[in-house]
Order: C-alpha cells, then structure tokens, then sequence
C-alpha cells in the first residue's frame, strides 16, 4: 500500500475531444475531494488543453503537440525515425517520474502505446502486452472495450465508470478516505479563468458583458460538427419565439463553432420570419454569438445562462460541470445515457421510435449496403417547449404535478396539433443522481410511460452485472422493471432465449470446474514443459474442454444479441490473461469463469423474475369474495 | 535516438555499448506505434 501521508503521484492520460476531457475533470473532481493529497498531471492535445490549463488543482498540464508532430511527417520534411525521436523527447518529460498511478482515459489505440511506455506502480485503461497487443487492465477497462466499445446497450454513466474505476484503485492502493467527500463536484467556479484582453474575442465579450444579465438567459448551442447530430436550426429558432411569448423575461444567446455559422444565419433567418414586425428590441433578444467565442468565454456564458440548450456532448458536459441546468435534445447515433447531462434536475429529449440511421451507424456492415435516413431529429419545438416550461417552473409544482399533467395544462395557438399529439412521438427523461445506498451515479427517469423493450431491459440488466463484477454491489432483482412497461413483444423476445440464458449458465459452471481441475492438476506438476504422457493428454483434454465451451458461449452470443456480452466479456478476459504457468493460468481461467457464471446467473434471475411478472394471476372470484 | 529512447527509461547504456537492449528496441517499437496510430487517427482511420 502506498503511503498515506506523501502527495500521490498520478498521470491522467486524455486524448480525447473536449468533451472526453470535460467528463474526466468531472471524475476527477470527484476524486480529488476524497483524495486531497493527489497530485495529478494530465496528458492532453494542444488543441484541446484550454479546459485543463484553467483548473487550479491539476499540478501540470502536458500537452502533446499533434500538430507539430505530424505535420512535417504529412508534408514531407521528417522522417518516421526523426518524428519518433521528437516523439521519446516529448515523452522524457515525464516518463522519467515515478508515477503512483498512470490513468489513460482515452481508451484508443495510440493512448495504449503511451500508457504502456510509462512505469508505475498502478496502471489503469488501455496499455499493451509484451507482444504489443493491447491491454485491457482492470475491470472497468474489460466492461469498456466489451461492452460499450460494442455498442451492447447499457446505461452507466462514463463519468460514473470512470469515477468508480479510480476510487476503487485509490481505496484498494492508498486506503479508505479521510473524508466523507459530500461537497458537490460542480461548481460556476470550476475553471479559474483570468480576465484577459483577447482581441480575437473581444468584440464578443463586451457584447455579452453588456447584455442585460437582469434577465433569464438560456445559452442555445446550435450544433455540433456531424451533421446528422444536429437538430434543425429552424426547430430551434421556433423553440425561442415559443419561450419568448410565454416568458418574456427571457433572452437567448448563440453558440457553436465556426461551422455552425450557416445554422445560424438559418436561426435568424427564421427567427425574423416569426417575428415580421421585429424591432431593434425584439432582436435584441438573441445574440449571435456562434464560431466567436474561444473556451474562456464559452465557459464565462454558459456559468452565467440559466438554462443550456444542446445536442452537443461538449457542451452538455460543460454546462454539466459548471452546474448550469440542461436541455439535452439528443439527436443522430448518441449514446446519451453514457454521455448525457450530469448531476440532478436535467432534461433530455429523443424521438420515440427507433431511428433507421442511428441502428444503421450502431451496425456498420448495413449502412454499408444502404445508405438509411435519420429520424431522430423530428423532436417538434412545440415538445421541446413543453419539457422545457415543465422542467423551468419545478420550482412552482415541486414534482407534484406530473409531466403529463403539466402539458394537458399547455396551450400553443401557433400549433395545430395538441401537445399530447407532439409528445406521442417523444421520450422524456429527467436527470437523477442516485443516493450511495442505492447504488450512486446518475440515472434518467423517464417522464412519459412507454413500453419497455428488449434494448432498455438489456441495459438495465447490464448495468446490475456491472455493479455486482466491480462494486460488489447487488440490488435486488427486477429493480426498476413495472408490469405496466412490460407488452407481449419484450414477453415472446425474452422466451426465445430463455433457454439460452439457462443453458449459459450451466455452460459457465462447468467451465469453472474444468478450469479448478486444471489450475489443480497443473500445480501438482514439477515442470510445466517435463511432463509425464499421461499427464499432457489429461491437461490437453482439459484445455480441449474449454475451447469447446468457449465455442459454445460465443456460439450463444451469435444467435442471441443480449448474450453477446458475455461472449465478448469472455474473450476479453482471455485475452487479458496475464500468468507465465500453467497453474496461473488456470486460476485466471478459473476466476474468469467465476465472474461469467456471476454475470449469467444475474441475467437468467432477471430474466426469469420479467417472465414471472407477466403470468397471469389468478384473482379471487366474487363468490369467495362475498 | 538511442540516447532519447535510454532517458526515457532512466537508464543510460554504458559507454560504447552500440548494440540497443531488448528494453530499448521495446521502448522504441512502443513510440512507433504510438506516432502509427496518432497518424491513423489524425487522417480519420480510428476513432480519437
């Protein structure tokens, strides 16, 4: 264990975009309120090291120079030999530390190769094998590339995972906390940004700082760079005019990059439309803010809105990070739930039926063959408007109200349909961090009932394996699973592989037991290359058995998408499989098998209490009754 | 580039040692699929 009282050294590895960068400061946070004497370093590219280089508890910003680095090899004026040499002097700067703990948070290829040249006492996230193949280290690292990087549905937060998979290793290796760490993680203060003069954006930041802050002011940020991730900006611009005839007081400000400029000039181009008789005051009420910011003002405007409105990850994790509450409309192939709004009190807003784009980029061979469109940006402004003045006035109805009920109270002359006609096509959820005993983290309550299907079952039940492999925490089963969200079609999806989810079981079992024989029957031999005939054909058989059980679980996972998880889990696990022995890997085999068989029996637990909860139930007669 | 790749690891050759170690031609394979998949990335031929 290390030593409680010195600083504890650790490297955060973040390549990633801002938004990957905004979600590990948020763990990281976390972390560092129980972990006062941690020293982090963080790894993190020129482009995106603006967010890093403003907050006062991170002791070094390393920047890696992309740019520098590759350019001349992309123009020709370095070699591979000479960018690899800039490349071991770039990276001597902090390779020569002794690191406590080496964190990549990346979980991409180039990261590993990094990670994997660094020493340290603990590593966690992707590195590389001997053999330069990539390494999965810990627990969380398995669930990431296995699950999430497969796109199996689940629904734990990364913020969460990351957060977690950190504590765990400080607790295991530096001991318990000293402190309870129950001061909130976000903050209007997160970033402690200077006052500067920069005259790029100067213009702009007398702009905003001239603006009448007396007002309520919701930040709308109008894209992102995909376009199938963007809502339309004409939705957007009658989204505004909605909340401006409702709530005056309100004002608008717009954001995005450079090449959100054309959604912008669409906005105001709409927004006249609606307004024919707009003066010099009416347009006042939005500023024009899109591609003129840099991260300073960015982050200065959405600490100062009330409200951010965004489909953009970046965004939404700032606005997440500084507190400011969130209007997520999550449009185009997101996983929302594992990238969404954090912290309490946010909405998110998606289209009720599935999105033939967004399954066709979830399964690249098909939109290989057809080229699908999307529909998951037909949320109308009149649905949006309603979540919105629903989750703004919580204050007045305190959740008494519900959301349904709220809406039959709406009226919106301009619209032609009802708002419960606009709402049919939506799904509503709002934003909850658990409490400790029921698990933590962040989860999102829908706000509209909806049948359940086999894609959410499946991300609930996942995310119960996950907790009970890494948390040892195990609720009880056919928590968060109604009756009433249960229909037929989930009911016929889950019996086809019931069968399946038993048979699974007992294959894992069994693979347990082979993998003990083996572990044991590998520990009584002297040498593990000098062995008696009998002895290698009796350890061939074995390990014979164990492909073919193997075979059989991918097998499984092949004909059932929801198995698919365990299957990729498995290979994972043995692909990570660390022992120089037989023995050793034996007892790895062993306890991967062990936490397959854990795994399985949680999903055919759940799977059997859904089916329970769909047989009729015999109800007294009113004979008896009388 | 011996020389880089020696610091990287804390660990200086002794002088007139030419031939790299098993360690160094690690370290360097590590550094060349590092700037491989910074280049793969950068022309969009792996996720960031």
């Amino acid at each position: 264990m290390l030593n409680e009282t010195t600083p504890v050294r650790c490297l955060i590895i973040q390549l990633g975009k801002t938004s990957d960068i905004l979600q590990s400061l948020m763990a990281l946070r976390a972390v560092k309120q129980l972990y006062p004497a941690m020293e982090i370093h963080f790894v993190v590219r020129e482009r995106f090291a603006s967010a890093v280089k403003h907050v006062v508890w991170i002791e070094k910003v390393i920047i890696l120079p992309t740019d520098a680095l590759l350019g001349p090899i992309f123009n020709g004026t370095h070699s591979e030999d000479e960018t690899i040499e800039d490349l071991a002097a770039w990276a001597g700067q902090f390779a020569h530390i002794s690191w406590d703990f080496v964190v990549n948070w990346t979980y991409s290829q180039a990261s590993s190769f990094l990670t994997a040249i660094l020493s340290t006492k603990v590593k966690l996230g992707y590195s590389r094998h001997s053999d330069m193949a990539i390494s999965a280290i810990d627990g969380w690292s398995h669930y990431i590339q296995a699950i999430i990087q497969n796109q199996i549905p689940q629904s734990i937060h990364l913020t969460d995972i990351l957060t977690t998979q950190l504590l765990t290793a400080l607790q295991i290796h530096v001991g318990d906390p000293a402190n309870a760490g129950d001061s909130p993680v976000t903050s209007k203060t997160f970033f402690s940004i200077p006052v500067t003069d920069n005259t790029a954006y100067s213009e702009s930041r007398k702009t905003w700082s001239e603006r009448d802050s007396g007002r309520k002011w919701i930040a709308i940020q109008l894209g992102s760079l995909r376009k199938e991730k963007n809502w339309n900006a004409s939705s957007w611009a009658k989204l505004t005019v909605n909340i401006l005839k409702h709530h005056p007081e309100c004002r608008f400000v717009l954001l995005g990059n450079e090449y959100n400029r054309p959604q912008e000039v669409e906005f105001m181009e709409v927004f006249a439309k609606l307004n024919p008789e707009a003066d010099q005051v009416e347009a006042s009420k939005v500023i024009p803010l899109t591609g003129k910011t840099d991260f300073e003002l960015w982050s200065e405007i959405i600490a100062s809105c009330r409200w951010v409105f965004s489909g953009d990850t970046a965004a939404i994790s700032l606005a997440s990070l500084l507190g400011t509450r969130i209007l997520n409309i999550s449009v185009g192939p997101v996983r929302w739930f594992e990238t969404g709004p954090y912290g309490n009190g946010h909405y998110v807003l998606r289209t009720e039926a599935p999105c033939e784009g967004c399954l066709a980029h979830e399964k690249p061979e098909n939109a290989k063959q057809q080229i699908m469109s999307h529909t998951c940006g037909e949320i109308s402004p009149e649905a949006a408007y309603a979540t919105w003045s629903y989750a703004s006035s919580e204050w007045a109805h305190r959740r008494a109200l519900s959301f349904e009920e709220h809406c039959s109270c709406l009226k919106l002359a301009e619209s032609s349909e009802s708002i419960a006609e606009h709402l049919k096509r939506v799904q509503v959820f709002r934003s909850k961090v658990r409490l400790v005993q029921d698990g933590g983290g962040v989860y999102y309550e829908p706000l509209l009932d909806r049948p359940m299907d086999i894609k959410e079952w499946v991300s609930i039940v996942i995310d119960q394996i996950a907790r009970a492999w890494y948390c040892g925490w195990i609720p009880p089963v056919g928590q968060g699973i109604s009756r009433e969200r249960i229909t037929p079609t989930l009911i016929h999806q889950l019996r086809t592989m019931e069968e399946s989810a038993n048979l699974i079981v007992r294959i894992c079992e069994k693979a347990g037991r082979v993998a003990t024989v083996l572990e044991n029957k590998s520990a009584r031999l002297k040498s593990d290359r000098l062995m008696g005939a009998q002895k290698k054909v009796e350890l061939q058989a074995l390990a014979a058995d164990l492909i073919e059980l193997d075979g059989l679980i991918e097998r499984l996972g092949n004909m059932h998408e929801p198995l698919r998880a365990f299957s990729n889990i498995l290979k994972v696990l043995m692909h990570n499989l660390s022992g120089s022995t037989l023995t050793d890997l034996g007892r790895e085999s062993r306890l991967c098998y062990k936490q397959l068989h854990e795994g399985t029996t949680i999903f055919r637990d759940w799977l059997k209490f859904t089916l329970g909860l769909a047989k009729p139930v015999a109800i007294r007669t009113g004979l008896e009754l009388v | 580039m011996a020389t880089d790749i020696q610091l990287l690891q804390g660990e200086v050759t002794e002088e007139g040692s030419k031939e790299p170690s098993k360690q160094d031609r690690d370290v360097e394979n590590l550094l060349r699929g590092f700037l491989m998949a910074l280049i793969d990335e950068q022309q969009g031929k792996r996720p960031c």
